[in-house]
């Protein structure tokens, strides 16, 4: 996938954000629970998880737009925990933009360098340069008011990244637009990223957005980080149920443990590596899941009967009834099948022992 | 035919317009033209009432100018403070603000006229605390009867209407225009004049215009707290009609009293749209 950017490079480097033990309340509710969090430099994080999770007040937590309850934070080795996001090496990107209407496109992007009062010449150059990186040449003079959402969307991103910031902050900046123009932004989102360089933290909810954009995904679940790691060990080593169904699709067969033997109510016994007894869930990708001819050789088997077939061109997708009356889906490339399936029919499923993971039901 | 239909019904509301707006000013600008002759009015066209009005008037008219624009100055600022607090502070307390800043109107304006007169009379509440504070040995005249507590007076009783256009303006507002703001390194000050101020330009234009041409027309607050130095032209203008029956000379001074006090909206409204730059 994408993440091939720089992830072996940062290893050694130090953190460029830390969050400790950070947490915030609202009156009594906890919207963010003492997270623990390092972002290194060169980072593109994507805070990621339903809404009310959180994950937008964390982002604000870094930005400075509200003040934890408790923790700290640092930012390039700097305590900012107490500062405002005036002092901090932070720019935001709003999900409602923020632009100033009173401004054309390319007063905007020159405020801020205005207030640090960068030098005429410098402060144009650099505006031209971000105009010219996000591409509303041909839009700079115009009011904000005369630009469509993704244009906005690109002025906002122009006026924050001509600060140059140690971490660029994105409050879920995609989600107002189309799915069209939603694609296009995100291929302009990663093209920049690779030109500037910078650290981004973008919250989102699409877990879609989430794989293709970052080189890190930090889920968040009611306040909590709940996993953390790079797209491929999030999606392939889910730590939990809700990891698991929130990010791709997943089939979850119960179970429990017993002397490291587990047996599912489907009516299976698997050697199991070690873990505490007790219950215990199965979780097995739709992609992973085969429908069996008579001979095929595979490390779980079971039957069951078809419930539902759905043609999806490249693919067609089952959905399978187990003898534990548990539902499985399949998704099977279309140029595997050896003969035709319809619903009613008896069939053999099966996956590869090494693509599920079996995990204590909390 | 159907464009025909549809003007027809503004017709009422022209006929009140008319009636009520357009049919007076007439009449006094068509009477601003007579003249008069020991105690009868005639139809002339003479201009003899603005002659009169410049010549013996001048300096109550800007005194009257004077009075009204600092009042509508002051005014527009506090209420630009007040909505800004209103709107953006108070939270869910910003709508009973509001309210009550608006009950204070109801208070009726006579009221706050007596009550500023006993704030700040020779032995009002303010000269009774300085002296026995032992700030100052006597009571101080100067409060009274002056340009100042006729301002300030003004200023107590035109607030609300002043908040009002405010507040509504800075509604349509977002949030997150402040909150950019911030996070591009704008600190308080820069926020409120670069950020606030320019989104509530229509606002501030209309409280300026109202306090400004509420102050310039009243004739009631001079007449209790103005004194001679605090007089305004408004207290002149109704004497005309009313003691001395010289309506050529009382029109003639109110149009005259109205183009200075449009002139100057006029240029109170270039200045705050020119302020942009």
């Amino acid at each position: 996938m994408v993440n091939d950017r720089g992830n072996q490079l940062n290893q050694k480097d130090s953190p460029l954000v830390r969050l400790r033990d950070l947490s915030k309340s609202f009156g009594r509710v906890e919207a963010v629970k003492s997270i623990n969090l390092d972002i290194k430099s060169r980072d593109f994080l994507a805070i990621l998880g339903p809404s009310g999770c959180g994950k937008t007040t964390l982002l604000r937590l870094i930005g400075g737009f509200a003040e934890p309850s408790n923790g700290t934070i640092e930012i390039g080795g700097n305590d900012v925990t107490r500062l405002g996001p005036e002092r901090r090496p932070t720019n935001m990107v709003f999900q409602g933009y923020g632009l100033f209407p009173h401004m054309t496109v390319r007063e905007n992007i020159a405020y801020g360098l205005k207030i640090q009062k960068v030098s005429q010449s410098e402060r144009e150059q650099r505006v031209d340069d971000v105009i010219g990186l996000v591409r509303l040449e041909e839009l700079a003079d115009r009011g904000t008011g005369e630009l469509s959402g993704g244009q906005q969307q690109r002025a906002a991103l122009a006026r924050a990244i001509v600060m140059r910031p140690q971490v660029l902050l994105l409050d879920e900046p995609l989600a107002a637009l189309d799915l069209k123009l939603r694609q296009a932004m995100q291929e302009e989102l990663r093209r920049i990223h690779n030109e500037i360089g910078g650290t981004f933290v973008f919250v989102t909810h699409d877990q879609g957005e989430a794989l293709a954009l970052s080189n890190r995904i930090a889920v968040m679940d009611e306040g909590n980080i709940v996993q953390e790691g790079g797209p491929e060990d999030i999606y392939a080593s889910p730590e939990s149920r809700f990891v698991s169904t929130f990010i791709g699709e997943a089939n979850i067969l119960s179970g429990r443990r017993q002397n490291s033997v587990v047996t599912l109510a489907a009516g299976l016994d698997l050697p199991s590596s070690s873990g505490p007894d007790g219950a215990v869930i199965l979780v097995i990708r739709p992609e992973a899941v085969q429908i069996l001819s008579d001979n095929s050789q595979v490390d779980v088997r079971t039957e069951g009967t078809i419930v539902d077939k759905v043609y999806l061109g490249a693919y067609v997708r089952f959905q399978i009834q187990l003898s534990s009356d548990e539902f499985i889906t399949a998704n099977v490339p279309t140029l595997n099948l050896s003969k035709e399936y319809f619903s009613g029919d008896r069939i053999a499923v099966g996956w590869a022992g090494k693509d599920h993971r079996i995990l204590m039901d909390s | 035919m159907r464009e025909l239909i549809k003007s027809w019904k503004t017709v009422p509301s022209l006929a009140v317009l008319a009636g009520l707006f357009v049919a007076p000013l007439s009449l006094l600008f068509v009477v601003s033209f007579w003249s008069k002759k020991l105690f009868r009015v005639v139809p002339d066209f003479v201009f003899d009432g603005y002659q009169k009005a410049l010549v013996s008037y001048w300096d109550v008219g800007l005194n009257t100018l004077a009075i009204a624009i600092s009042t509508g100055i002051i005014t527009t600022t506090i209420a630009f403070f007040f909505a800004f607090f209103i709107r953006f502070k108070a939270g869910r307390y910003g709508d009973i603000l509001l309210f009550i800043s608006l009950v204070t109107l109801f208070g009726g304006y006579l009221v706050k006229i007596y009550a500023w007169k006993s704030i700040l009379g020779l032995e009002g509440i303010l000269n009774t605390a300085l002296i026995g504070l032992g700030i100052v040995s006597e009571p101080l005249g100067a409060l009274l009867y002056n340009r100042g507590s006729v301002a300030t007076a003004l200023t107590h009783f035109l607030l609300p209407i002043a908040v009002l256009p405010i507040v509504a303006s800075m509604r349509n507002i977002q949030d997150i225009t402040l909150e950019a703001g911030r996070d591009l390194g704008a600190g308080p000050v820069r926020i409120l004049l670069g950020v606030v101020l320019p989104q509530c330009r229509a606002g501030i234009i209309a409280a300026f215009a109202f306090s400004f041409l509420i102050a310039a027309g009243d004739y009631i607050t001079p007449l209790f707290l103005g004194g001679t130095d605090g007089a305004m032209i408004g207290m002149f203008i109704a004497s005309q009609f009313s003691i001395r029956f010289d309506w050529p000379l009382g029109s003639a001074m109110a149009f005259l009293t109205m183009f200075s006090c449009l002139t100057v909206v006029l240029i109170a409204r270039l200045a705050i749209v020119r302020g942009r730059k």
